[in-house]
């Protein structure tokens, strides 16, 4: 193996190969933060899908059809009697379902992504319909009294700077639409659909947004989760104009919208990628041009044409990885302290280090191929032309 | 004896810019194993060219060489690379150190393609480059070294492998006399004990008289030839041969 020379040639023309490196970096970095992007996005939309197990939520029938219901959809609009009548279906768990309203209160920042700060309105003792099986961090996950509200840990956040920029918590107050509600549980980790919620009884949220007799969804809990297709039959047969999704509904809307995110996603990622590639060919590629001598004495010393190669794939690898070392902390810098809403955490970028591995590798392969096979045929013959 | 190298009617033409230059004009030659052989002629004759076809480095233009009774041409390009590495050292005329590695590592780097063990490597080396008076370089650039200090070490590298034809072209071209003598009386050696086969071009006859046998070379052909085996004055010999390369 010629790794040695590989790494002497890099070494040779430092500030070219700093550059190199430099470039290879910011691509990777760029790389890592697309990859950070959606893998957060995908880890969100499962988690909301996984949160529904067993439950069923109706909302007015969207407009297209095209089954992309959004859950949290405030445009959807339902009479309260109907919302009644919904929920006396048979089959299903009464103190476990409610009648529901969504109001964003911030926007989100990208498209299908919940709400920045979602106000909820659920009827109180069914709080189990929007918050069942999570846990709270601290107070209580029930609302007693009209002006009580339960808070997300984001849209916690969110309310920190109407606190003095004071962390809230329970016991802490906040201006929701002019009135004043008393913070009394704050939800554990959760999914953004409810880490952003503002929970609060129903008709608080319908008198503050002034959606009065209306609601936006109703979430049915089923007693015996193996009938959930029986029971949305029946709803389907009892009611029109509704749409109606289980679980597995939104795992299929979910996953049409993750397709056509991971399809764009990853052409933007492959261009990035090839970036790369390109950057690092162009380098290698002119220092086989200059080293066509060195070669040429090589070969005609005894390299055989395998450790020529080995010798050139070595400098594209060596360059590749060192730009994905200095990547990383980039990468995780702004993971960490510049998009932490939006990316996760530190540790789901670390999570793939292989593939990160894998991917510094496969640019330094790619980026050799040409000039290695330029490197590997130079003739014995030119180690003697040049003076 | 077994013949290590024979040429059969090479030649060797060069085209450049239409103009054909004709480097070796059908030569027919005979190398014995443990033979040391001078090539003498004036520049341009094409000593050079004939030890890269030999060195099977270049292609003839028309004849064969063989290497152990193995036609050169017949061999594939990983067969002509191994007989580079394991059985051919070639000391060339201008140096072709590798810039990048320091005086250790270009003798060392060779012994890798002759597939020796790390151990053995760095014995060895160090062993070759106190033979050739470098042990207190080992640790320079090429760039650092005077011209003779070069050629010792492509003197070192070339017999790395222990190889058993040795080409040398100019091989004390840059020397002083002393070490000169030094790196001839090396090839001498090589061959007396090792059996190791030397050809030498040169045009230095001094140099030429520690051969076995001396060709002279003329615009691509041999023009005569001399054995010094046994020979008392070689002096004689040698300046009858220096007036066919003259005439
Ligand atoms: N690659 C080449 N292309 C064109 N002409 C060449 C090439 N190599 C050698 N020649 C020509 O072939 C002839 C013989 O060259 P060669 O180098 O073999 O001579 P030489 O005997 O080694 O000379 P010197 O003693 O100066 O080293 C010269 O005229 C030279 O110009
Ligand atoms: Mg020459």
């Amino acid at each position: 193996m010629l790794l040695d020379l590989a790494w002497k040639n890099i070494w040779r023309r430092k500030l070219r190969s700093l550059l190199t490196i430099l470039g290879v970096a910011s691509a990777v970095q760029l790389y890592l933060m697309v990859h950070g992007v959606m893998g957060t996005y995908t880890g969100e939309i499962n988690g909301q899908v996984n949160a529904f197990a067993g439950r069923i939520v109706i909302q007015q029938q969207v407009e297209s059809g095209g089954g992309k219901s959004d859950l949290t959809s405030s445009t959807s609009s339902l009479m309260e009697e109907t919302a009644e009548a919904l929920l006396a279906t048979g089959g299903i768990d009464r103190a476990a379902s409610s009648a529901l309203l969504f109001v964003p209160i911030a926007r989100a920042l990208m498209p299908y992504i919940p709400p920045a700060v979602v106000a909820v309105g659920l009827e109180p003792g069914h709080e189990a319909a929007y918050l069942g099986g999570l846990k709270a961090a601290s107070g209580r996950l029930t609302l007693e009294e009209p002006d009580e509200v339960i808070l997300g840990q984001g849209a916690a956040e969110y309310y920190r700077s109407e606190n003095n920029g004071d962390p809230v918590g329970i016991r802490s107050t906040i201006p929701v639409g002019g009135r004043t509600l008393k913070v009394v549980g704050i939800l554990g980790d959760a999914p953004q659909l409810f880490a952003n919620a503002v929970i609060m009884p129903l008709p608080t949220a319908q008198a503050i947004f002034d959606r009065p007799g209306t609601v936006t969804s109703v979430i049915l809990t089923v007693q015996n989760t193996g009938a959930v297709e029986t029971v949305k039959s029946s709803i389907q047969a009892g009611f029109s104009g509704l749409t109606v999704s289980t679980q597995d509904d939104m795992l299929r809307s979910a996953s049409s919208i993750l397709d056509a995110m991971n399809s764009f996603m990853s052409i933007i990622e492959t261009s990035i990628l090839t970036v790369a590639v390109i950057v690092v060919m162009i380098v290698v590629i002119v220092s086989v041009m200059e080293a066509r001598r060195e070669i040429g004495t090589l070969r005609a010393v005894g390299a055989a044409r395998w450790r020529i190669f080995t010798m050139v794939a070595g400098q594209s690898i060596v360059l590749s990885m060192m730009g994905t070392l200095v990547a990383l902390p980039i990468a995780l810098f702004f993971v960490q302290w510049g998009m932490s809403d939006y990316l996760s955490s530190v540790t789901g970028v670390l999570q793939v280090w292989w593939q990160i591995l894998v991917t510094a590798v496969g640019v330094g392969l790619a980026a050799s191929i040409l000039p290695a096979w330029q490197a590997v045929r130079v003739d014995p013959l030119e180690s003697l032309r040049y003076e | 004896m077994n013949m290590i190298v024979e040429t059969k009617n090479v030649t060797k033409t060069f085209g450049m810019n239409g103009i054909a230059v004709e480097a070796v004009r059908g030569i027919d030659l005979q190398v014995r194993e443990g033979e040391f052989v001078a090539i003498v002629g004036p520049s341009g004759s094409g000593k050079s060219s004939l030890l890269h076809l030999i060195g099977a480095m270049d292609h003839p233009t028309s004849g064969e060489v063989f290497f152990r009774e193995r036609p050169l041409s017949r061999m594939n390009d990983g067969a002509r690379t191994d007989l580079r590495a394991r059985e051919i050292g070639f000391i060339f005329q201008t140096f072709n150190l590798l810039p990048m590695l320091n005086v250790f590592e270009n003798v060392e780097v060779v012994m890798r393609f002759g597939g020796l063990a790390k151990r053995e490597r760095i014995q060895r080396t160090e062993s070759l480059l106190k033979t050739v008076g470098l042990a207190e370089r080992m640790r320079h650039l090429p760039n650092r070294l005077s011209g003779g200090e070069r050629q010792r070490v492509a003197v070192a590298r070339a017999l790395a492998n222990q190889p058993a034809l040795v080409l040398a072209d100019e091989p004390t071209g840059n020397l002083d006399s002393t070490t000169g003598t030094g790196i001839l009386e090396l090839l001498r050696e090589i061959c007396n004990s090792r059996k190791q086969t030397v050809i030498m071009v040169t045009h230095d006859f001094r140099a030429a008289s520690y051969a076995d046998r001396v060709l002279v070379l003329r615009d691509g052909r041999i023009r005569g030839e001399a054995g010094l085996k046994g020979v008392t004055d070689t002096h004689k010999t040698l300046n009858q041969l220096l007036e066919l390369e003259l005439e």
